[in-house]
Protein backbone atom coordinates (compact mmCIF):
# COMPACT_ATOMS: atom_id res chain seq x y z
CA UNK A 1 0.00 0.00 0.00
CA UNK A 2 2.83 2.26 0.94
CA UNK A 3 4.51 1.50 -2.38
CA UNK A 4 1.46 2.70 -4.26
CA UNK A 5 1.41 5.97 -2.32
CA UNK A 6 5.11 6.48 -3.13
CA UNK A 7 4.47 5.82 -6.76
CA UNK A 8 1.61 8.36 -6.83
CA UNK A 9 3.76 10.98 -5.14
CA UNK A 10 6.36 10.53 -7.86
CA UNK A 11 3.71 11.32 -10.46
CA UNK A 12 3.36 14.79 -8.98
CA UNK A 13 6.78 15.67 -10.51
CA UNK A 14 5.76 14.79 -14.10
CA UNK A 15 5.81 17.92 -16.38
CA UNK A 16 4.71 18.32 -20.01
CA UNK A 17 7.27 18.94 -22.78
CA UNK A 18 8.32 22.63 -22.86
CA UNK A 19 7.76 23.04 -26.60
CA UNK A 20 4.37 21.37 -26.36
CA UNK A 21 3.41 23.77 -23.57
CA UNK A 22 4.44 26.82 -25.64
CA UNK A 23 2.62 25.64 -28.74
CA UNK A 24 -0.51 24.73 -26.79
CA UNK A 25 -0.51 28.09 -25.02
CA UNK A 26 -0.11 29.95 -28.30
CA UNK A 27 -2.95 27.91 -29.81
CA UNK A 28 -5.25 28.61 -26.90
CA UNK A 29 -4.60 32.36 -26.64
CA UNK A 30 -4.10 33.08 -30.34
CA UNK A 31 -0.62 34.50 -29.70
CA UNK A 32 2.09 33.92 -32.32
CA UNK A 33 5.70 33.57 -31.37
CA UNK A 34 7.60 36.59 -32.74
CA UNK A 35 9.87 35.68 -35.70
CA UNK A 36 13.58 36.58 -35.92
CA UNK A 37 15.21 38.92 -38.50
CA UNK A 38 15.49 36.07 -41.03
CA UNK A 39 11.87 35.29 -40.57
CA UNK A 40 10.95 38.86 -41.38
CA UNK A 41 13.09 38.92 -44.52
CA UNK A 42 11.63 35.60 -45.65
CA UNK A 43 8.14 36.92 -45.07
CA UNK A 44 8.88 40.02 -47.23
CA UNK A 45 10.38 37.92 -49.99
CA UNK A 46 7.32 35.70 -50.00
CA UNK A 47 5.10 38.75 -50.27
CA UNK A 48 7.20 40.28 -53.07
CA UNK A 49 7.23 37.00 -55.01
CA UNK A 50 3.47 36.73 -54.72
CA UNK A 51 3.01 40.23 -56.17
CA UNK A 52 5.53 39.55 -58.98
CA UNK A 53 3.82 36.29 -59.96
CA UNK A 54 0.47 37.98 -59.91
CA UNK A 55 1.85 40.76 -62.14
CA UNK A 56 3.31 38.29 -64.65
CA UNK A 57 0.01 36.44 -64.77
CA UNK A 58 -1.90 39.66 -65.48
CA UNK A 59 0.54 40.68 -68.23
CA UNK A 60 0.41 37.20 -69.74
CA UNK A 61 -3.39 37.21 -69.83
CA UNK A 62 -4.03 40.78 -70.99
CA UNK A 63 -0.76 41.64 -72.76
CA UNK A 64 -1.34 39.63 -75.96
CA UNK A 65 1.16 36.87 -75.20
CA UNK A 66 1.72 34.49 -78.06
CA UNK A 67 3.40 31.12 -77.57
CA UNK A 68 4.34 31.15 -81.26
CA UNK A 69 6.22 34.36 -80.90
CA UNK A 70 7.87 33.13 -77.76
CA UNK A 71 9.03 29.90 -79.35
CA UNK A 72 10.35 31.39 -82.59
CA UNK A 73 13.54 33.25 -81.72
CA UNK A 74 14.50 33.76 -85.37
CA UNK A 75 11.43 35.93 -85.83
CA UNK A 76 13.13 38.78 -84.01
CA UNK A 77 16.45 39.03 -85.79
CA UNK A 78 17.23 36.23 -88.20
CA UNK A 79 14.43 36.92 -90.62
CA UNK A 80 15.96 40.30 -91.32
CA UNK A 81 16.46 40.27 -95.10
CA UNK A 82 17.73 43.88 -95.03
CA UNK A 83 20.75 42.82 -93.00
CA UNK A 84 21.27 39.79 -95.22
CA UNK A 85 21.09 41.91 -98.36
CA UNK A 86 23.59 44.40 -96.92
CA UNK A 87 26.02 41.58 -96.20
CA UNK A 88 25.46 40.18 -99.71
CA UNK A 89 26.22 43.63 -101.14
CA UNK A 90 29.48 43.77 -99.18
CA UNK A 91 30.46 40.42 -100.72
CA UNK A 92 29.66 41.70 -104.23
CA UNK A 93 31.77 44.81 -103.69
CA UNK A 94 34.62 42.60 -102.53
CA UNK A 95 34.27 40.57 -105.77
CA UNK A 96 34.57 43.78 -107.74
CA UNK A 97 37.73 44.61 -105.82
CA UNK A 98 39.33 41.42 -107.11
CA UNK A 99 39.04 42.95 -110.59
CA UNK A 100 41.17 45.94 -109.63
CA UNK A 101 44.93 46.29 -109.93
CA UNK A 102 47.06 45.87 -106.82
CA UNK A 103 47.75 49.64 -106.64
CA UNK A 104 44.04 50.42 -106.85
CA UNK A 105 43.33 47.99 -104.03
CA UNK A 106 45.60 50.03 -101.73
CA UNK A 107 43.20 52.95 -102.16
CA UNK A 108 40.34 50.87 -100.83
CA UNK A 109 42.16 49.37 -97.85
CA UNK A 110 41.21 52.12 -95.46
CA UNK A 111 37.66 52.50 -96.71
CA UNK A 112 35.21 51.08 -94.25
CA UNK A 113 31.85 51.87 -95.83
CA UNK A 114 30.60 49.62 -98.60
CA UNK A 115 29.23 52.66 -100.46
CA UNK A 116 32.66 54.32 -100.60
CA UNK A 117 34.34 51.19 -101.94
CA UNK A 118 31.49 50.65 -104.37
CA UNK A 119 31.77 54.25 -105.63
CA UNK A 120 35.51 53.84 -106.07
CA UNK A 121 35.08 50.57 -107.96
CA UNK A 122 32.42 52.11 -110.22
CA UNK A 123 34.74 55.06 -110.78
CA UNK A 124 37.31 52.71 -112.32
CA UNK A 125 37.52 53.35 -116.04
CA UNK A 126 36.31 56.93 -115.82
CA UNK A 127 39.67 58.05 -114.54
CA UNK A 128 41.72 54.98 -115.36
CA UNK A 129 44.12 54.34 -113.84
CA UNK A 130 43.16 55.71 -110.45
CA UNK A 131 45.77 58.07 -109.07
CA UNK A 132 47.91 56.66 -106.32
CA UNK A 133 47.23 57.84 -102.77
CA UNK A 134 44.87 60.56 -103.82
CA UNK A 135 42.36 59.84 -101.04
CA UNK A 136 42.75 60.93 -97.48
CA UNK A 137 43.05 57.91 -95.23
CA UNK A 138 39.72 56.40 -94.27
CA UNK A 139 37.75 59.30 -95.58
CA UNK A 140 36.63 58.99 -99.15
CA UNK A 141 33.46 60.83 -99.83
CA UNK A 142 31.51 61.43 -103.00
CA UNK A 143 33.43 64.68 -103.33
CA UNK A 144 36.79 62.96 -103.44
CA UNK A 145 35.52 60.49 -106.02
CA UNK A 146 34.45 63.43 -108.19
CA UNK A 147 37.91 64.84 -107.62
CA UNK A 148 39.31 61.57 -108.95
CA UNK A 149 37.25 61.99 -112.11
CA UNK A 150 38.63 65.49 -112.57
CA UNK A 151 42.25 64.28 -112.38
CA UNK A 152 41.87 62.35 -115.59
CA UNK A 153 45.48 62.71 -116.67
CA UNK A 154 46.99 60.88 -113.70
CA UNK A 155 49.22 57.97 -114.65
CA UNK A 156 50.62 54.94 -112.87
CA UNK A 157 54.27 54.44 -111.91
CA UNK A 158 54.74 51.94 -114.75
CA UNK A 159 53.35 54.37 -117.32
CA UNK A 160 55.54 57.17 -115.95
CA UNK A 161 58.65 54.98 -116.19
CA UNK A 162 57.73 53.94 -119.74
CA UNK A 163 57.49 57.61 -120.75
CA UNK A 164 60.81 58.36 -119.03
CA UNK A 165 62.48 55.44 -120.83
CA UNK A 166 61.57 56.87 -124.29
CA UNK B 1 33.94 80.61 -67.98
CA UNK B 2 34.24 76.82 -68.13
CA UNK B 3 32.39 76.75 -71.45
CA UNK B 4 34.80 79.31 -72.89
CA UNK B 5 37.78 77.20 -71.84
CA UNK B 6 36.23 74.11 -73.47
CA UNK B 7 35.73 76.08 -76.70
CA UNK B 8 39.36 77.29 -76.74
CA UNK B 9 40.70 73.76 -76.13
CA UNK B 10 38.34 72.39 -78.80
CA UNK B 11 39.47 74.94 -81.41
CA UNK B 12 43.12 74.17 -80.53
CA UNK B 13 42.64 70.46 -81.24
CA UNK B 14 40.70 71.14 -84.45
CA UNK B 15 43.58 73.31 -85.68
CA UNK B 16 46.11 70.58 -84.83
CA UNK B 17 43.92 68.07 -86.69
CA UNK B 18 43.77 70.31 -89.76
CA UNK B 19 47.54 70.70 -89.67
CA UNK B 20 48.07 66.92 -89.63
CA UNK B 21 45.50 66.53 -92.41
CA UNK B 22 47.34 69.00 -94.62
CA UNK B 23 50.64 67.27 -93.94
CA UNK B 24 49.10 63.98 -95.09
CA UNK B 25 47.83 65.66 -98.26
CA UNK B 26 51.28 67.05 -98.93
CA UNK B 27 52.63 63.48 -98.94
CA UNK B 28 50.09 62.32 -101.54
CA UNK B 29 51.57 60.94 -104.70
CA UNK B 30 50.06 62.09 -107.99
CA UNK B 31 51.84 61.67 -111.31
CA UNK B 32 50.36 63.93 -113.96
CA UNK B 33 50.54 62.75 -117.56
CA UNK B 34 50.82 66.30 -118.91
CA UNK B 35 54.06 66.87 -116.98
CA UNK B 36 55.62 63.75 -118.49
CA UNK B 37 54.42 64.69 -121.96
CA UNK B 38 56.23 68.01 -121.46
CA UNK B 39 59.52 66.07 -121.74
CA UNK B 40 59.26 66.30 -125.53
CA UNK B 41 58.59 70.05 -125.52
CA UNK B 42 61.05 71.70 -123.18
CA UNK B 43 60.13 75.33 -123.90
CA UNK B 44 61.93 77.44 -126.52
CA UNK B 45 65.63 76.93 -125.88
CA UNK B 46 68.25 79.34 -127.14
CA UNK B 47 70.74 76.57 -127.94
CA UNK B 48 70.91 72.79 -128.34
CA UNK B 49 73.06 72.51 -125.19
CA UNK B 50 70.52 74.48 -123.21
CA UNK B 51 67.73 72.19 -124.48
CA UNK B 52 69.71 69.11 -123.36
CA UNK B 53 70.33 70.60 -119.92
CA UNK B 54 66.71 71.58 -119.53
CA UNK B 55 65.44 68.12 -120.53
CA UNK B 56 67.97 66.35 -118.29
CA UNK B 57 67.00 68.48 -115.32
CA UNK B 58 63.31 67.73 -115.88
CA UNK B 59 63.98 64.01 -116.34
CA UNK B 60 65.94 63.83 -113.09
CA UNK B 61 63.18 65.63 -111.27
CA UNK B 62 60.54 63.29 -112.68
CA UNK B 63 62.56 60.15 -111.93
CA UNK B 64 62.90 61.37 -108.34
CA UNK B 65 59.14 61.90 -108.11
CA UNK B 66 58.44 58.45 -109.56
CA UNK B 67 60.84 56.80 -107.10
CA UNK B 68 59.27 58.74 -104.22
CA UNK B 69 55.88 57.45 -105.34
CA UNK B 70 57.26 53.91 -105.59
CA UNK B 71 58.65 54.16 -102.05
CA UNK B 72 55.34 55.50 -100.77
CA UNK B 73 53.40 52.78 -102.57
CA UNK B 74 55.59 50.00 -101.12
CA UNK B 75 55.37 51.62 -97.67
CA UNK B 76 51.55 51.82 -97.82
CA UNK B 77 51.35 48.17 -98.91
CA UNK B 78 53.75 47.11 -96.15
CA UNK B 79 51.70 48.93 -93.51
CA UNK B 80 48.48 47.33 -94.77
CA UNK B 81 50.01 43.85 -94.88
CA UNK B 82 51.38 44.26 -91.36
CA UNK B 83 47.99 45.43 -90.12
CA UNK B 84 45.67 43.06 -91.94
CA UNK B 85 47.42 39.71 -91.86
CA UNK B 86 45.27 36.93 -90.46
CA UNK B 87 46.86 34.26 -88.22
CA UNK B 88 46.70 31.73 -91.08
CA UNK B 89 48.89 33.98 -93.22
CA UNK B 90 51.24 35.19 -90.52
CA UNK B 91 54.36 33.56 -91.98
CA UNK B 92 53.75 34.57 -95.59
CA UNK B 93 52.70 38.09 -94.54
CA UNK B 94 55.96 38.51 -92.66
CA UNK B 95 57.95 37.40 -95.72
CA UNK B 96 56.03 39.76 -98.02
CA UNK B 97 56.46 42.59 -95.55
CA UNK B 98 60.23 41.99 -95.55
CA UNK B 99 60.30 41.91 -99.36
CA UNK B 100 58.38 45.18 -99.51
CA UNK B 101 60.89 46.67 -97.08
CA UNK B 102 63.71 45.47 -99.37
CA UNK B 103 61.97 47.10 -102.34
CA UNK B 104 61.84 50.38 -100.47
CA UNK B 105 65.58 50.11 -99.80
CA UNK B 106 66.20 49.37 -103.49
CA UNK B 107 64.29 52.47 -104.57
CA UNK B 108 66.12 54.60 -101.99
CA UNK B 109 69.47 53.24 -103.20
CA UNK B 110 68.57 53.93 -106.84
CA UNK B 111 67.47 57.45 -105.93
CA UNK B 112 71.00 58.27 -104.82
CA UNK B 113 72.27 57.57 -108.37
CA UNK B 114 70.06 60.21 -110.01
CA UNK B 115 72.44 63.21 -109.68
CA UNK B 116 75.10 61.37 -111.74
CA UNK B 117 72.80 60.52 -114.66
CA UNK B 118 73.22 61.83 -118.19
CA UNK B 119 70.39 62.22 -120.71
CA UNK B 120 70.74 58.78 -122.32
CA UNK B 121 71.65 57.26 -118.95
CA UNK B 122 68.41 58.58 -117.45
CA UNK B 123 66.42 56.74 -120.15
CA UNK B 124 68.26 53.49 -119.45
CA UNK B 125 67.89 54.08 -115.73
CA UNK B 126 64.08 54.44 -116.04
CA UNK B 127 63.97 51.38 -118.28
CA UNK B 128 66.02 49.31 -115.80
CA UNK B 129 63.78 50.30 -112.90
CA UNK B 130 60.72 49.40 -114.96
CA UNK B 131 62.17 45.96 -115.75
CA UNK B 132 63.12 45.42 -112.07
CA UNK B 133 59.66 46.49 -110.96
CA UNK B 134 57.89 44.13 -113.35
CA UNK B 135 60.11 41.20 -112.44
CA UNK B 136 60.55 41.71 -108.71
CA UNK B 137 58.24 44.25 -107.16
CA UNK B 138 54.92 43.66 -108.93
CA UNK B 139 54.61 39.94 -108.03
CA UNK B 140 55.32 40.87 -104.39
CA UNK B 141 52.86 43.78 -104.52
CA UNK B 142 50.18 41.55 -106.06
CA UNK B 143 50.72 38.95 -103.33
CA UNK B 144 50.49 41.74 -100.76
CA UNK B 145 47.18 42.97 -102.19
CA UNK B 146 45.95 39.34 -102.22
CA UNK B 147 46.83 39.06 -98.51
CA UNK B 148 44.89 42.26 -97.81
CA UNK B 149 41.89 41.00 -99.79
CA UNK B 150 41.94 37.54 -98.21
CA UNK B 151 42.23 38.97 -94.70
CA UNK B 152 39.26 41.26 -95.31
CA UNK B 153 37.24 38.34 -96.66
CA UNK B 154 37.50 36.46 -93.37
CA UNK B 155 35.05 38.82 -91.69
CA UNK B 156 32.58 38.13 -94.53
CA UNK B 157 33.09 34.38 -94.14
CA UNK B 158 32.45 34.59 -90.40
CA UNK B 159 29.32 36.71 -90.95
CA UNK B 160 27.96 34.16 -93.45
CA UNK B 161 28.69 31.28 -91.05
CA UNK B 162 26.88 33.09 -88.27
CA UNK B 163 23.87 33.69 -90.57
CA UNK B 164 23.80 30.02 -91.54
CA UNK B 165 23.89 29.00 -87.87
CA UNK B 166 21.08 31.41 -86.94
CA UNK B 167 18.82 30.41 -89.81
CA UNK B 168 19.72 26.72 -89.33
CA UNK B 169 18.67 26.97 -85.68
CA UNK B 170 15.35 28.50 -86.63
CA UNK B 171 14.74 25.88 -89.33
CA UNK B 172 15.38 23.07 -86.81
CA UNK B 173 13.33 24.57 -83.97
CA UNK B 174 10.30 25.09 -86.20
CA UNK B 175 10.76 21.72 -87.95
CA UNK B 176 10.67 23.54 -91.28
CA UNK B 177 13.20 21.07 -92.62
CA UNK B 178 10.26 18.78 -93.39
CA UNK B 179 9.18 21.27 -96.05
CA UNK B 180 10.79 20.21 -99.38
CA UNK B 181 11.34 23.72 -100.72
CA UNK B 182 12.97 24.84 -97.50
CA UNK B 183 15.02 21.67 -97.29
CA UNK B 184 16.37 22.08 -100.85
CA UNK B 185 17.28 25.73 -100.32
CA UNK B 186 18.89 24.96 -96.99
CA UNK B 187 21.03 22.24 -98.63
CA UNK B 188 21.93 24.55 -101.51
CA UNK B 189 23.04 27.32 -99.12
CA UNK B 190 25.23 24.88 -97.22
CA UNK B 191 26.77 23.44 -100.39
CA UNK B 192 27.64 26.95 -101.63
CA UNK B 193 29.12 27.93 -98.30
CA UNK B 194 31.21 24.74 -98.11
CA UNK B 195 32.53 25.49 -101.60
CA UNK B 196 33.37 29.06 -100.52
CA UNK B 197 35.24 27.71 -97.51
CA UNK B 198 37.11 25.22 -99.68
CA UNK B 199 38.26 27.93 -102.11
CA UNK B 200 39.18 30.12 -99.16
CA UNK B 201 41.45 27.34 -97.86
CA UNK B 202 42.77 26.73 -101.36
CA UNK B 203 43.87 30.38 -101.47
CA UNK B 204 45.85 29.81 -98.26
CA UNK B 205 47.53 26.80 -99.91
CA UNK B 206 48.42 28.97 -102.91
CA UNK B 207 49.98 31.55 -100.61
CA UNK B 208 52.00 28.87 -98.83
CA UNK B 209 53.16 27.28 -102.09
CA UNK B 210 54.20 30.68 -103.49
CA UNK B 211 51.88 30.09 -106.42
CA UNK B 212 51.46 32.80 -109.06
CA UNK B 213 49.52 35.74 -107.56
CA UNK B 214 46.91 35.44 -110.32
CA UNK B 215 46.24 31.84 -109.29
CA UNK B 216 45.74 32.87 -105.66
CA UNK B 217 43.52 35.75 -106.73
CA UNK B 218 41.41 33.33 -108.80
CA UNK B 219 40.80 31.20 -105.66
CA UNK B 220 39.90 34.29 -103.64
CA UNK B 221 37.49 35.40 -106.34
CA UNK B 222 35.84 31.97 -106.61
CA UNK B 223 35.48 31.86 -102.83
CA UNK B 224 33.69 35.20 -102.90
CA UNK B 225 31.47 34.12 -105.77
CA UNK B 226 30.37 31.04 -103.82
CA UNK B 227 29.78 33.26 -100.80
CA UNK B 228 27.64 35.57 -102.92
CA UNK B 229 25.67 32.54 -104.12
CA UNK B 230 25.22 31.46 -100.46
CA UNK B 231 23.68 34.83 -99.61
CA UNK B 232 21.47 34.74 -102.69
CA UNK B 233 20.04 31.38 -101.56
CA UNK B 234 19.77 32.55 -97.94
CA UNK B 235 17.74 35.61 -98.93
CA UNK B 236 15.33 33.34 -100.88
CA UNK B 237 15.23 30.90 -97.99
CA UNK B 238 14.38 33.60 -95.46
CA UNK B 239 11.63 34.87 -97.77
CA UNK B 240 10.17 31.35 -97.93
CA UNK B 241 10.35 30.98 -94.15
CA UNK B 242 8.68 34.36 -93.67
CA UNK B 243 5.82 33.34 -95.92
CA UNK B 244 5.39 30.04 -94.12
CA UNK B 245 5.60 31.46 -90.61
CA UNK B 246 3.18 34.27 -91.40
CA UNK B 247 0.63 31.63 -92.46
CA UNK B 248 1.15 29.60 -89.30
CA UNK B 249 1.36 32.63 -87.08
CA UNK B 250 -1.93 34.21 -88.11
CA UNK B 251 -4.27 31.74 -86.33
CA UNK B 252 -2.17 32.07 -83.17
CA UNK B 253 -2.30 35.85 -83.23
CA UNK B 254 -6.02 35.93 -83.97
CA UNK B 255 -6.66 33.77 -80.92
CA UNK B 256 -5.36 36.52 -78.59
Amino acid sequence: MEDIIKQLKKLQHIEPDRLFTERSRAALFGVQKSRGTWGLILRNVELGASFALAGILIITIFGGFSTWRFLSPFKLSNLDTTGLKAEAQAVDVQIELTNLNYDEIINTVNLESTESVSALVKNKGKSAPLPLFEQEEGNVTEGSVTEAEEISDTISIEEALEMLAK
Amino acid sequence: MKLKRVWVVGIFFVLIGLGIGNLARAEECILNKSVFEGLQQTGDPQSYLQKIRQELSLRKELISSVLDCAIEEASALKTSVDASSAPELQRIALEISTLLGNSMEYYKFQRKKIPDLGLEGSRDFASDILVWRKGNYIPVAKTASNIILWSKNQALMRAAKSRLDQIGGAVTILKLIENDRIQNKWKEANISFDAARLENKSAVQSFENFAHPEETLASIKRSLEYLSKTYEVLVNLVDEISKLTSKIQQPYENSF
